[in-house]
């Protein structure tokens, strides 16, 4: 893989893990899971005191209400991060790391919702950037990467150690720095919460992981040519629980082209199509002994990671290519 | 209440706005350096009243025995005709700067408590008991 496919590989898993953080069922910052589980950080002062409900919005459109832990969050001048915890498996997370004074200059982009609450910027942003700076308080200084309100909260990954290494806090006032921002490191976040150490370690394994298999996947050996439709934003937001809880009529049709499809079918088959999907949902899936009653149970464990049920079409793809029923899964898929 | 209360309680009874922002700040305080703005979006007027309603909700035991028990709200409140007259009333025996907020914010939120009828129906039920 080339390094500008890598980084739009990075950008996008990247992407997948960034959420928007809402409170009060308004707008107020970024965040970003970092395990599956369903942890996720975001800038404290973006949750502040007497928070009224708190939810994260994924890129997929899929709401999730979050508790604040205060045990484990920092709400501290020089820190100011929160820890919030869904109910939910997380899909998409990133592995945290740290840098220091060798790495200034390395290249990092920063991921997020400045302006978010304003229609015309409600897709998430990319900034690229070079950190410039850690300063004495330890916090990175940023140029042209951190831009507005709504961004607190957001990841800053560096490249070369493949890792987030900073959370957005604040942009300089105009008449100190221009366009230029902090982000916050993770060494007190780690002191404070030691497990997070191990469950940190897994997550970056995981991440590697599938960054090398990237790697190998753009060797011609190993590639195939069938269109997939996961890592498709369009695609994944249709095919996700907020889609289906406005259609169910949509769900019960896709329901009914999944049993038609051959590896869906035979019920040895369908457990083969199963164990191909990434382990934390195959371990999650439930068993059942009637085909349409075990789809309807897939299909809702699926929802419940986001791009899950895109990575099961694109499963039952490699079994079912250029089967009729697959083109009428496809057909009716782009027709939702 | 001096001169600087007295007009600051005036601006914020004309201007709701600047009396939940001025709350807010008080609920949120800005933290890091002052050469920096945080950059969390800021919340409506409808949300910090969400989150007044949480704060009223943690110090209401204090509020209850301060203000209902010990000052006698609601026997007291019927022989002032405004808000206004209440507040200052409250201010001048010293419970507004004992309010469990930080400084800046005492005045806005005892006006939301007068002005939003909590500390009416608090002291009702309280009576009540």
């Amino acid at each position: 893989m080339t390094d500008e496919a890598l980084k739009k590989r990075i950008h996008s898993e990247m992407a997948n893990a960034t959420v928007k953080i809402l409170v009060a069922d308004e707008f107020q910052g970024t965040g970003f899971f970092i395990t599956p589980d369903g942890y996720a950080l975001t800038a404290y002062h973006c949750i502040g005191a007497y928070p009224p409900d708190i939810i994260i919005e994924t890129r997929f459109g899929d709401r999730f209400n979050a508790e604040l832990s205060y045990a484990k969050s920092l709400k501290h001048n020089d820190y100011d991060i929160a820890v919030l915890k869904v109910n939910h498996n997380a899909a998409h997370c990133v592995p945290l790391g740290t840098i220091s004074n060798r790495h200034v200059t390395d290249e990092i982009v920063a991921i997020g919702y400045p302006a978010g609450d304003k229609p015309e910027h409600k897709d998430i942003g990319y900034f690229f950037s070079n950190s410039s700076q850690i300063r004495s308080d330890k916090k990175i200084q940023i140029p042209d990467a951190i831009k507005g309100r709504g961004q607190s909260g957001g990841p800053v990954y560096h490249y070369a150690t493949q890792r987030v290494i900073g959370l957005v806090l604040a942009g300089y006032k105009f008449d100190v720095l221009m366009d230029t921002g902090l982000a916050v490191r993770f060494d007190a976040l780690f002191e404070k919460w030691p497990e997070l150490e191990i469950m940190n370690n897994q997550v970056a394994q995981s991440w590697d992981k599938r960054l090398a298999q990237d790697d190998d996947s753009d060797n011609p050996t190993t590639s195939h040519e069938n269109p997939t439709i996961s890592n498709n934003p369009v695609t994944e937001k249709v095919l996700s629980r907020a889609f289906f809880n406005h259609h169910p009529q949509q769900k019960r049709q896709l329901i009914n082209a999944l049993l038609d499809c051959p590896s869906m079918k035979d019920n040895q088959l369908r457990n083969t199509v199963l164990q191909e999907l990434r382990p934390e949902i195959s371990e999650n899936m439930p068993s059942r002994s009637q085909s349409k009653h075990h789809i309807v149970k897939i299909v809702d464990t699926c929802l419940n990671f986001s791009g899950g049920l895109a990575e099961l079409i694109d499963t039952i793809r490699f079994f079912d290519e250029n089967t009729q029923q697959m083109q009428a899964l496809d057909a009716l898929i782009r027709q939702l | 209440m001096d001169q600087t209360q007295q007009a600051l309680l005036e601006t914020y009874l004309a201007d709701e706005t600047k009396l939940y922002q001025d709350l807010f700040q008080g609920l949120n305080p800005q933290t890091g350096d002052s050469s920096t703005i945080q950059f969390a979006s800021l919340p409506s007027i409808a949300a910090i009243k969400l989150r007044f309603q949480k704060w009223f909700e943690a110090n209401q035991d204090w509020l209850q025995q301060k203000i209902c028990v010990e000052w006698g709200y609601s026997r007291k409140k019927n022989g002032f005709q405004t808000t206004e007259m209440l507040v200052v009333a409250l201010t001048a025996d010293g419970l507004t700067a004992a309010l469990p907020i930080i400084p800046t914010a005492t005045l806005a939120a005892m006006i939301i408590l007068v002005g939003e009828h909590y500390l009416d129906n608090l002291c009702a039920e309280c009576a009540k008991e």
